[in-house]
């Protein structure tokens, strides 16, 4: 593939990237001293400046150890945080304001929630949560959507979603959500034909795959999410207005917005209808593709049996789902701009392994990414022959961006596992020599000459 | 620099022996010690013009100490009564190839850079006389006639005419140095500086008295000079004995001070780890009992206690080190597996205190090496088997294989009290020794050589 970086000159001159780049040559001293500075360099304007013009919306880090099974990243109920983050880009500045620091804690809810999943059913040592599973692992793409998807996950070891399909995603979740809200938890999935008008009710219960993302140490934070949460829903109390709200409704001119196009070259893909053009599809019978195309998105996302009524189906979606669909979902409709998942490697370890579906998985180091979509990969978005590309997608090549994202990182590697494995070293050797030095200073005889 | 000290989270050793100097941060060290000398040198301190005092003692029980605080709190304003005087930073040790030329030299150079030192430490401008000597003093312009040291605006002021410094004379330097009072007087509202003469032991006594006597009326009459003579005990009584004349310039009959009591010790430890210590919870690395036990061996000589607590304390973590890393195989990088070490010795040693058994295991290791190297010199250890039960005096010459008594006196007890091992008291005119340092260790910890 004869892709070229059109950033590269970046790396060397950008005051973002030489901020980053000396933090990390001059960080040093405890975790919490790590975390402090680097979150401070991170929320600096040159690197704000930087991380819009990449299109990295947010990238928080987690990191593994396989040998102490110890998964460090964000925890609401800690005051002092083992990882940092960047800071999130909001293009609506009132809408950030409000609610920045709820869809960060949203995020880390729906991964505590995963980890918990991944340790209740842990029959093996397999990790399940999406960063892991989704990841190219030597060689190996389990699952895509076309060839081109395929061949860039190989070339960049990237898990990247791409717009028509996060949008697809998100379309059938809320039909699956609204199908519950309506009774029909319990029907099959085949013929679903939810109301597309009829307004929803309230509460719907924030949840991820049965489990609820209120389990928070503080009152406070916990009814952030539910106001949160309910202020989406308010906006979208229809299915129609989840179509306005994610910008695919085909109404006012609207038809060929590149959102619209995106999600209609996936659905193509998914109906194996490769040409056909469903943008001209009223957005109700579009909703209908969707509904309809439930099973198969969900047969191409887990090949194991799956149950066919409409609630297993929710739940199976936002398990087997490519990346967390509530926090990307409310972010989106919030900030009125699309966002698209990205997993990208910042450590690999040549010695140790995780197993993800009984498949080695070296990648212990991870940045998890909201990105605009990227436009030099991501196979939904269609040409643009030339015309400038909306404020919300990236032209940054993917090489670029995962080099800052690493360099981000590095601080933290050496913090998570080779400062880990000193200590554990000292701790051993502290012991040692504690045992020795008590023997010595209360055994009888005199000392060596 | 890394010492052991530094490694254990002390700012420096607790155990230090060096002499207090005139500053703030030493004279939050001092233990003042309860039986009056302090009022005693003050009063002898207390004149207009300047004085002469003697402050004499025991080796090592801290007279040196003693004077630069005392100096300090006449510096500062700290002192009850007194003059303000610009204390003598740098003693003039005295020694016995000095003739009283040279000396004079080093008391105006001494002079020069504690003015120097003061007027810096107070913000004060230097008073023109220095700069002016220390030019006289160093130049090396080849000089055939005299040198007119001139001091006040335009030239015109005070000034004394010098020969060039190499051919200068007793007279001179004490025109120089008179110079230098009173421009200190002048400029530096101070009364004058302190003159401080130390180590007198190291002067035959009719040669100090000689010394002393050709100074009388030279030196120690200049206006503004303070001199102190520190030197052994009862200095004044041998000057007076040597030479009449001298002692008559001397105020009071001469300070003489007093050991420290083992509850003064224990003071002065305290204060040290206090200041030293990096950390609130620090303690002595050595516990009370062995400061106890040092303190007895050292019949009151606190540098003798403090020398060997801080050699015992070198020597258990050296020690233990070297027992700890003898079968150490952890392929660590040395500079790693050491400061882990260092760690661990500070946590189970000196934070929680050595204990008194492997102290005195170490001490008595040490005490017997030192034996067994003076058994190979001398047959002193087998005679001082004698001084177990209590104390000798010279007529007990016959117990200990002598036949004389002045030469079992010359021969063995003030040899060996000059090699700390006795101690000798006065007591209803005769003097009794009795046994001091590691002898008196090696009895009471009853290592075997004896």
């Amino acid at each position: 593939m004869g892709y070229e970086e059109p950033f590269m000159q970046l790396q060397f001159a950008d005051p973002g990237w030489i901020k980053i780049d000396t933090a990390v040559l001059r960080v040093r001293g405890e975790l919490s001293d790590i975390v402090l500075e680097m979150d401070r360099v991170l929320k600096d304007d040159a690197v704000h400046a930087l991380c819009a013009n990449l299109g990295i919306s947010s990238a928080g880090f987690i990191f593994i150890d396989p040998v102490k099974q110890f998964t460090r990243f964000f925890d609401n109920d800690s005051d002092q945080q083992k990882t940092y983050h960047t800071e999130y880009l909001w293009q609506n500045t009132e809408a950030k304001h409000l609610w920045v620091d709820t869809v960060h804690r949203l995020f880390v809810q729906v991964r505590e929630a995963q980890g918990q999943l991944q340790k209740s059913e842990a029959t093996t040592e397999n990790r399940t949560e999406d960063f892991f599973r989704y990841l190219p692992k030597d060689d190996c793409v389990d699952v895509y959507f076309g060839e081109a998807e395929r061949n860039s996950r190989l070339q960049y070891t990237l898990h990247y979603v791409s717009l028509g399909e996060t949008l697809f995603t998100m379309l059938a979740w809320r039909n699956l959500l609204a199908a519950v809200n309506f009774g029909l938890g319990e029907t099959s999935l085949t013929g679903l034909d939810v109301p597309f008008d009829a307004a929803l009710r309230l509460p719907l219960a924030c949840e991820w795959n049965g489990a609820s993302l209120l389990r928070m140490k503080y009152a406070d934070e916990q009814n952030q999410i539910v106001e949160l949460w309910h202020t989406v829903c308010n906006s979208t109390s229809t299915l129609s207005s989840v179509f306005a709200a994610l910008g695919v409704s085909a109404s006012e001119g609207n038809k060929q917005s590149l959102e619209r196009r995106a999600l209609v070259t996936f659905i193509a893909m998914l109906a194996e209808q490769p040409g056909t053009d469903f943008v001209d599809l009223p957005d109700e019978q579009l909703n209908l593709k969707i509904q309809a195309l439930i099973p198969c998105f969900l047969r191409r996302l887990y090949s194991g049996e799956l149950k066919e009524d409409v609630l297993a189906s929710l739940h199976a979606l936002e398990r087997y789902a490519r990346f967390p669909v509530m926090p990307f979902h409310v972010w989106h409709v919030l900030d009125g701009s699309p966002k698209c998942y990205m997993v990208s490697p910042v450590w690999t370890s040549q010695q140790y392994s995780v197993p993800v579906d009984d498949v080695p998985c070296r990648h212990l180091g991870l940045a998890l990414c909201a990105v605009q979509p990227l436009s030099k990969i991501d196979w939904t978005i269609p040409e643009l022959h030339g015309s400038p590309p909306p404020s919300w997608c990236s032209e940054a090549g993917p090489v670029l961006v995962a080099n800052v994202i690493r360099l981000m990182a590095r601080p933290l590697v050496e913090q998570h596992l080779y400062s880990s494995a000193v200590r554990e070293l000292q701790l051993r050797l502290e012991d040692e020599f504690t045992t020795k030095t008590q023997n010595v200073i209360h055994r009888d005889g005199e000392l060596a000459q | 620099m890394t010492t052991i000290w530094t490694e254990f989270g002390f700012s420096q050793t607790p155990y230090r022996t060096t002499p207090l100097a005139p500053n703030d941060f030493d004279y939050e060290l001092f233990t003042s010690r309860a039986r009056g000398e302090s009022a005693s040198f003050l009063t002898a301190m207390d004149s207009n013009s300047g004085s002469f005092v003697i402050v004499s003692g025991d080796v090592g029980i801290g007279k040196t100490s003693f004077v630069n605080i005392q100096q300090h709190l006449l510096a500062n304003g700290g002192a009850e009564f007194g003059p303000t005087l610009i204390p003598c930073f740098t003693s003039t040790p005295l020694g016995q190839e000095d003739t009283p030329v040279a000396l004079a030299r080093r008391f105006v150079h001494e002079a020069i850079s504690n003015i120097e030192r003061y007027c810096g430490q107070t913000n004060q401008s230097v008073p023109t006389a220095c700069a002016k000597v220390r030019e006289w003093m160093f130049s090396h312009k080849p000089m055939t006639s005299g040198y007119q040291i001139t001091v006040g605006p335009l030239g015109i002021g005070r000034s004394v005419v010098v020969p060039p410094a190499v051919d200068a004379t007793l007279e001179t330097w004490r025109d120089v140095l008179q110079l230098l009072a009173t421009e200190t007087r002048e400029h530096l509202s101070v009364e004058g500086f302190v003159v401080c003469m130390e180590n007198a032991e190291n002067c035959e006594i009719h040669d100090l008295a000689k010394l002393l006597m050709g100074y009388r009326d030279v030196l120690f009459v200049i206006e503004g000079i303070w001199w102190i003579l520190i030197g052994p005990s009862h200095l004044y009584e041998q000057l007076t004995i040597a030479d009449r004349r001298v002692s008559q310039r001397i105020k009071g009959s001469g300070i003489e001070m007093s050991h420290f009591t083992i509850e003064e010790f224990h003071d002065l430890i305290e204060r040290r780890v206090k200041k030293y210590r990096k950390t609130e919870t620090a303690v002595s690395p050595l516990s009370k009992n062995i400061h106890d036990l040092l303190f007895r061996a050292s019949k009151g000589e606190v540098r003798f206690t403090l020398d060997a607590a801080s050699t015992l304390v070198d020597t258990i973590v050296m020690k233990v080190r070297e027992e700890v890393q003898k079968d150490h195989l952890r392929p660590v990088a040395p500079q790693v597996a050491r400061a882990m070490l260092s760690k661990v010795l500070q946590k189970e040693l000196i934070d929680k205190q050595i204990p008194d058994t492997l102290a005195k295991r170490v001490l008595s290791a040490e005490v017997r090496k030192y034996v067994e190297q003076h058994r190979k010199t001398s047959n002193f250890f087998e005679k001082i088997k004698c001084f177990a039960s209590g104390s000798l005096t010279e007529n007990d010459f016959e117990q200990v294989g002598y036949d004389k008594a002045d030469r079992f006196r010359d021969e063995f007890l003030e040899r060996f009290r000059a090699e700390g091992l006795l101690f000798r008291e006065s007591r209803e005119g005769q003097h009794r020794y009795s046994l001091k340092g590691f002898a008196w260790l090696a009895n009471e910890l009853s290592v075997d050589v004896l």
